[in-house]
């Protein structure tokens, strides 16, 4: 069995996440402060909740742990896995947002932006007011205050 | 929990929307209008490659015989909306694509000239981009034809390249030919300068309209009228493929397989897949039609082969104007009978049936695909 080195990760909430190092490099954030020799205990990630920075960690293993071949099945796996990933409620996909811009990993970035995007693209007057229903607090962000606006408008 | 998301990330998102969207935005606030007409959020928008590919298709109606553009989203459906030219370039006169690159369309418009009592005509050239229906008119003051169009890739500035092609009639037999007289122009600039004629072609060659842009260079078919008799009208010319690089503005002469070099010159067209130059040649045989087509790798001059034909046993296919997702998904214009015009996507090689993307009434000449950009909005 061979020794992996570990990265320990420190949050917020205080808790602590202990993370291969391969793991841990993808956020280019992290993979800086270890080159810098800030990493001697834990690494310090205080703006990140627990619930997301789990997210986030289960985003860059998986991503690690998948052969990086042409394969489709490989390739079909990922996507699927991205899918349902960003199927979050929006307000953890915006907190994701947040954390995933500090600790710069740009494929789930990505990833997020062109969700929130599609998001944006094709809203029926009806699910407009369904989410509105739902998620009012959720609805008053960037999303929000652009549907209504342009509903109002009848654009 | 966060309620808002920052300005700058907000961008991120807005990059990735359509073009109506960002037109919607732009209307909401003067911090969103700034960001979305400063040019770095133009010129990242442009690039982006994951907006929805969209098809022009220009078509000459048989009623009035001018020409209709109907722009149709490349889609499992295909949803269409008419584009309609903007009436200020609609009323001038004829239109006719000569070019696309990064969204932007180039017309030549040629128009009586109202000034002039007798027959003289005026030829007017405008860029246009369509996602946003905004469009720029450019000087152009000789007559010398505008061939070439293309978005510099590096500076995002759209650039026209004029030549005045002549040559002189010695004695009867032969010709001889001066070199090209080329001139660029750019819209950062707003003005036409000449470019050195090292790196020209032979003075003998001379291009066609037919042109298309890959990478930042912009090629062109292309015909060497070298050993062309005038006496006997014995043409030995041959064909090829010009091109020209708009980082360096330097001309390259890339030479065709035999069969094609030795074609008539007006059964080849042009157009591209991705990163590939396809060529497709014409044969007619007693009624019937049949397209080769072929194909070259961006920068890899020797790599031209020949992938398959696609046959026409009642000559219905009367232009395979372009290719859809991958070489297999040709886009053709088809006849049926007299005045019974279509578009259609060829599906070879699928088990899904050929489609009709729309009917027009009259043949249609032109199906090139673009990509939303917001370049010109800032113009």
């Amino acid at each position: 069995m061979s020794f992996s080195k570990t990265i320990m990760l420190r949050n917020y909430d205080g808790e602590t996440f202990v993370v291969d190092e391969v793991v841990a490099v993808e956020p280019q954030t992290i993979e800086h402060m270890i080159e810098d020799g800030c990493a001697n205990t834990s690494i310090p990630l205080p703006n990140i909740t627990s619930k997301i920075l789990s997210k986030v960690i289960e985003h860059c293993k998986k991503h690690v742990e998948t052969p990086n071949s042409n394969e489709k099945d490989a390739k079909a796996d990922l996507k699927s896995f991205d899918f349902d990933f960003v199927k979050a409620d929006q307000g953890t996909l915006f907190d994701l947002i947040l954390a995933v811009n500090y600790l710069n990993i740009k494929g789930l970035l990505d990833l997020i932006y062109q969700t929130i995007a599609d998001m944006i693209k094709g809203k029926t007057p009806e699910e407009e007011e369904e989410m509105r229903r739902v998620n009012a607090w959720v609805f008053s962000c960037f999303v929000g205050v652009t549907c209504l606006y342009f509903k109002s408008k009848k654009i | 929990m966060s309620d808002y998301i920052p300005f700058a990330l907000q961008g991120e998102i807005m990059k990735r929307l359509p073009t109506r969207s960002v037109l919607q935005f732009r209307t909401v606030s003067k911090q969103w209008k700034s960001l979305i007409d400063s040019s770095q959020f133009i010129v990242d928008y442009s690039l982006n490659h994951t907006h929805q590919q969209h098809l022009l298709v220009c078509y000459t109606s048989q009623e009035d015989f001018k020409e209709k553009y109907v722009s149709i989203i490349d889609d499992e459906t295909f949803p269409e909306h008419k584009s309609s030219m903007p009436d200020s370039i609609a009323e001038l006169g004829v239109a006719l694509i000569m070019g696309s690159s990064q969204g932007l369309f180039c017309l030549s418009i040629v128009r009586q000239d109202p000034r002039c009592e007798y027959a003289s005509l005026v030829r007017t050239t405008v860029i246009w981009n369509p996602s946003i229906r905004k469009s720029v008119a450019i000087d152009t003051p000789h007559s010398s034809m505008v061939f070439g169009f293309g978005v510099c890739p590096y500076t995002s500035d759209p650039k026209l390249v004029k030549i005045k092609f002549t040559c002189g009639k010695p004695n009867l037999d032969t010709r001889s030919f001066t070199p090209w007289q080329v001139e660029v122009y750019t819209l950062s600039s707003g003005t036409w300068g000449s470019i050195p004629t090292t790196n020209q072609p032979s003075d003998s060659i001379k291009l066609r309209l037919d042109q298309v842009v890959i990478n930042g260079f912009i090629y062109w078919l292309a015909i060497d009228y070298i050993n062309i008799s005038m006496m006997t009208m014995e043409f030995k010319g041959y064909n090829l493929i010009v091109s020209f690089d708009m980082a360096s503005e330097k001309f390259m002469e890339i030479s065709l397989p035999d069969t094609l070099a030795r074609a008539p010159n007006s059964s080849l067209s042009i157009s591209k897949l991705k990163e590939y130059l396809v060529v497709v040649e014409m044969v007619r045989e007693a009624g019937k039609r049949v397209y080769g087509i072929w194909m070259m790798e961006h920068g890899v001059p020797n790599s031209f082969t020949k992938l398959f034909t696609i046959n026409s046993p009642d000559a219905s296919i009367r232009a395979v104007l372009g290719f859809r997702k991958n070489i297999y998904e040709p886009i053709c214009a088809m006849r049926a009978d007299y005045n019974v015009h279509s578009v259609l996507v060829l599906a070879l090689h699928s088990e899904h049936n050929n489609y009709t993307l729309m009917s027009c009434n009259g043949p249609s000449h032109t199906a090139r695909f673009y990509m939303e950009s917001l370049l010109l909005l800032d113009h």
